[in-house]
């Protein structure tokens, strides 16, 4: 996914006055901009609220400012630098993290970002953009260089496997399979797309389920997931974040008005101890397909019991 | 020194600033006097001497930036606003009032306001990048930034402090409104920030120190760094009194938070007004 978010800054660095900067990550990442637009490049160093000051600084004179770092770095660091002087001022910063969810797993919970869709998705102006796979990641990027304004790239790791079948359904709420007449959907959020296909596969044919995702939370989302779920009797949301305050509210905020109930799959506050690779922490964390599954199947079972 | 100065009219301009400040503290009954009444001097001879400003077009691009990090003596920034004709001074009586756009931290939605401030440690990143596109853009304009000496404790200042001489941005330039009073307590009790001069010049500043209320010696200190033909950043360490002006809100924490009553007005203006 960040070579192609890196290739499309590339392509667009002429006509959108693009400036990179980095809080010194981006090794194998980046070298290709820094050598063809050394002028519009910024190792900011590890100083993360100094780098988005100035990336404010940057943007409110006309420059398209990207930050790059890790998940939890160019975001909890400087929260408040993101809060007070690019969101209130609704200045064309787009924030790029990598490492979203556990994606960096074993290094450990200081570089895991679980916090992050909760406190930028609060910001004014902010819009989130939860690529799963690198098809979404394109969709997203052509949305950063068609919107001003600030905005959150929350990135996997570098290899991340490429999950939709087609990119024709690829929107800001996209359905990953042939949509059926069903009562269930499973929503999810970056890399979680690929666990809730196989949460389908678990789940076996009998019980229909429509998987989605949803690259894009911006000023639309609300009015689109009516349209899409309010005619559903449960919808289920999955991501690898706390609940609290994380995608699943925003879904739960959407379709408020309606009938449909809204069940959120995520992690508790203190969900984050422990080593292990990224499917090891969705499984102990119960986020994998078997356990996932498992909740889908019980509130669906006991549902149908009544 | 250029003859062109008229001091006695940039002293005008800071009587009238401090006694706008005064009277909105008063009516809002708000705080922060005790630090714009430190900042009144240096502010009033930066406007004068060397920030390049249009009231009529706020925004012109030619203009030199000004940022005041500390957003909490805004009424000083008001005051001067109001009285170079940025806005109208008859505004200056909604200050901190419902509905009014005057909030008791410094406003961007205020023309001449480049950027909101209030929490402490922001304005300085921020200046770092507009010195930067100024340079990227090949631009002729200047960044000004006013700091407070209590927000020296903050550590983004020193990330922003340790960046600037690395990209030589020459075309930026700090004044410390150096009071040596913050919000609990002297600055240096609560974090010692001596020896100050040492630690800018050795981040590799080019600093010159003055009295923050000595019109001449900010002038003529501001405009030794304004003609360096040095590529650093530029810093002025001002020397300043905490409530400057008024004898008894002078070098006091009280009047960090307190807002005077009618007496307390009376006297500090017929002060002010040297009655």
């Amino acid at each position: 996914m960040r070579t192609k978010i890196i290739g499309k800054l590339l392509k667009n660095a002429n006509k959108s006055n693009v400036f990179l900067m980095v809080g010194d990550l981006g090794y194998s990442v980046v070298e290709d901009f820094v050598a063809k637009y050394p002028e519009r490049f910024l190792n900011a160093g590890i100083a993360e609220q100094n780098m988005t000051g100035m990336a404010a600084g940057l943007a409110s004179e006309g420059f398209k400012v990207f930050t790059y770092s890790i998940g939890n770095f160019n975001t909890l660091r400087c929260l408040e630098q993101i809060r007070n002087d690019v969101c209130y001022h609704n200045l064309d910063v787009t924030i790029i993290s990598t490492g979203g969810g556990f994606a960096y797993g074993s290094l450990g919970y200081s570089h895991h970002a679980l916090q992050d869709i909760a406190t930028l998705g609060s910001l004014p102006f902010m819009t989130l953009l939860l690529p799963a796979d690198p098809v979404e990641a394109e969709f997203c990027s052509e949305f950063i260089f068609s919107n001003a304004g600030p905005k959150y790239l929350r990135l996997g790791r570098s290899k991340d496997e490429v999950v939709h079948l087609s990119k024709d359904k690829i929107a800001e709420i996209c359905t990953y399979n042939q949509k059926q007449k069903t009562n269930y959907a499973l929503v999810t959020v970056g890399a979680m797309l690929k666990e809730a296909v196989r949460v389908q596969d678990t789940l076996g044919a009998k019980t229909k389920i429509n998987i989605y995702s949803c690259p894009v939370i911006g000023e639309n989302f609300a009015l689109n997931a009516r349209k899409e779920f309010s005619g559903y009797k449960y919808v289920f949301t999955l991501e690898d974040h706390v609940v609290p305050q994380g995608f699943g509210s925003h879904m739960a905020k959407a379709l408020e008005l309606e009938e449909t109930r809204v069940i959120s799959f995520g992690l508790n506050h203190c969900s984050c101890y422990g080593c292990g690779n990224q499917d090891y922490l969705h499984k102990h964390n119960h986020l994998d397909a078997k356990s996932v599954s498992a909740g889908i199947a019980k509130i669906i079972g006991a549902k149908k019991g009544k | 020194m250029k003859k062109s100065v008229d001091f006695k009219k940039i002293k005008d301009l800071a009587k009238k600033i401090r006694i706008d400040a005064l009277e909105m503290v008063y009516r809002a009954k708000a705080s922060h006097l005790g630090s714009a009444l430190s900042s009144v001097d240096i502010i009033a001879v930066l406007y004068s001497c060397f920030i390049k400003h249009d009231p009529t077009n706020p925004l012109l691009k030619s203009r030199d930036r000004f940022l005041i990090s500390k957003g909490h003596a805004c009424t000083c920034m008001y005051g001067a606003l109001a009285e170079l004709g940025f806005i109208d001074k008859n505004e200056l009586a909604s200050y901190g009032s419902d509905g009014g756009r005057l909030m008791s931290h410094v406003s961007h939605k205020v023309p001449g306001v480049e950027f909101s401030t209030g929490s402490l440690g922001h304005a300085l990143p921020i200046a770092l990048g507009l010195s930067l596109a100024a340079k990227k853009k090949k631009k002729s304009w200047q960044t000004f930034v006013l700091l407070s000496d209590g927000e020296l404790n903050e550590g983004s200042n020193w990330e922003a402090f340790l960046m600037a001489p690395q990209l030589k941005l020459d075309n930026l330039f700090v004044v410390v409104d150096y009071n040596k009073i913050q919000a609990f307590g002297k600055t240096n009790e609560v974090i010692k920030l001596e020896p100050l001069k040492k630690k800018f010049t050795s981040f590799g500043w080019e600093l010159r120190e003055c009295n923050g209320h000595n019109l001449k010696d900010i002038y003529s200190k501001m405009n030794r760094l304004v003609n360096s033909r040095r590529t650093r950043p530029k810093i002025l360490l001002a020397h300043t009194i905490k409530g400057k002006g008024v004898s008894f809100m002078e070098d006091s924490l009280d009047w960090h938070y307190k807002s005077p009553n009618e007496e307390q007005l009376k006297r500090a203006l017929s002060e002010l007004e040297g009655k």
